[in-house]
């Protein structure tokens, strides 16, 4: 039995190629993920109030939007695996596609699997991981171990400021600790956090090394003009630094720029595998906004869909 | 909470939950710490109540908010959600902090049921 279209990875870009699948009668069937890149869902998943998604002027949450995108993608006849895709085989047609507990074969595949939160890999870092060290301040803020404690989040973008504000409602007080002397977030979020009296920012700084016993109990934080290192107790260091696409899979078969993210084709979704395009920030370290990963996913499917109706019709016209 | 909780209890919701069942019933109990806002404790969860359904009878599903027994998460060592933690009575048998694959729950719960009480 060989599939129409398999989307590896949910999310909006995912949900959406799903969509638009499904009303093409494609009858799509999605890899959503477990654990392996991420919750199923994606990075909206950790997010709370979304207010840049167009048609929302009161905001959305994350989960929300995410589910309300699923439902959709289920009503139009997508069928959903909660699985992680662990190998695919784009060298011979029709594709392979096996999660961990089933394998796929399909004419044509969509990639939305996003990205995962980076790591510094600070000495010390695997011990306290889960344990004082997280990728995820709105996962991970209602732990006990930061109540009424002092915290620390590393990063500069519109994600840092969000999970600096959330864990205002855990921690007494919150080290934004900035590499630049400036941040990269939107004004509004800016000026929020810099008015918030438990948030104090150290700019040109950066988390150097961690240390503690059964816990993690402090940093050393290094100034980026001077080097000078000074120590900074805290409870919880938290990485909002950006993210790492998740392109593992797919190494050796599709052409990845430097940084690991798919290469598509000029405006296109198109890979370098005709039959295989790719959506979301898997694909995008420019924009990585919901919106464009939904446009993209909404793109990938249109394509896919000519793609397999073009194929029909050559197939159709052979036998005839 | 009308009945009281016994050895024919599936799932139980809370630290009172917890305490009954560990004095009501022999079986081991698979505690599920969550907190609010954690998108991989809902992905775990079919995963667990699979878990269960399939061994009805042998153990019990406890959710627990870990912001709601703070005391008692601090006790076990639960610092990351979801975590999960196995009991043979009032005694800690495995740890298993973070969301792992399918496989890791299920060993678990074999290996648990399989040791004799």
């Amino acid at each position: 039995m060989v599939e129409n279209l398999v989307i590896i990875g949910s999310g909006p870009a995912g949900y959406t190629a799903a969509i638009y699948a499904g009303r093409a009668q494609l009858k799509p069937i999605v890899f959503e993920g477990f654990e392996a890149g991420g919750v199923p869902g994606g990075q909206l998943m950790t997010t709370t109030e979304v207010e840049n998604f167009p048609g929302f002027p009161e905001g959305v949450q994350g989960p929300k939007l995410m589910h309300q995108m699923r439902q959709q993608a289920l009503r139009w006849g997508t069928e959903f695996i909660t699985d992680d895709v662990i190998e695919v085989n784009f060298q011979q047609r029709p594709f392979t596609v096996s999660s961990v507990e089933q394998v796929v074969h399909t004419h044509a595949v969509i990639i939305s699997t996003g990205a995962t939160a980076k790591r510094l890999q600070l000495p010390g870092e695997e011990t306290f991981w889960n344990n004082g060290i997280s990728a995820c301040a709105i996962c991970d803020g209602a732990s006990p171990l930061f109540q009424g404690a002092e915290v620390a989040v590393v990063g500069g973008g519109d994600s840092a400021v969000e999970e600096a504000l959330y864990l205002t409602k855990y921690a007494r007080m919150v080290h934004l600790l900035v590499r630049r002397d400036r941040l990269r977030a939107s004004k509004t979020m800016q000026d929020r956090l810099l008015n918030h009296d438990q948030i104090q920012v150290h700019w040109n700084s950066i988390p150097v090394e961690t240390y503690g016993d059964t816990v993690l109990r402090g940093i050393q934080v290094q100034d980026t003009l001077t080097e000078a290192v000074s120590e900074l107790p805290v409870g919880g260091l938290f990485y909002a630094i950006g993210h790492t696409p998740n392109t593992q899979l797919f190494q050796g078969q599709l052409l990845l720029d430097t940084a690991g993210y798919i290469q598509t084709t000029g405006k296109s979704t198109a890979t370098n595998i005709p039959g295989v395009w790719a959506a979301g920030d898997v694909q995008d370290h420019h924009y990585r906004q919901a919106i464009t990963a939904a446009g993209t996913g909404c793109m990938a499917a249109l394509e896919a869909e000519r793609w397999l109706a073009e194929r029909n019709s050559l197939a159709a016209l052979s036998i005839a | 909470m009308s009945e009281p909780l016994s050895t024919n209890t599936i799932f139980g919701e809370g630290l009172n939950d917890l305490t009954q069942l560990q004095q009501t019933s022999k079986n081991p109990i698979l505690v599920k710490f969550v907190a609010p806002h954690c998108p991989s404790c809902e992905t775990l969860a079919p995963v667990l109540q699979q878990l269960a359904t399939d061994h009805t009878g042998q153990f019990h599903l406890v959710t627990i908010d870990m912001t709601e027994a703070p005391e008692f998460a601090m006790e076990l060592g639960v610092r990351t959600a979801p975590t999960v933690v196995l009991f043979k009575q009032s005694t800690v048998v495995e740890r298993i902090a973070g969301l792992k694959p399918k496989r890791v729950y299920a060993d678990a719960v074999q290996k648990v049921l399989s040791v004799s009480p």
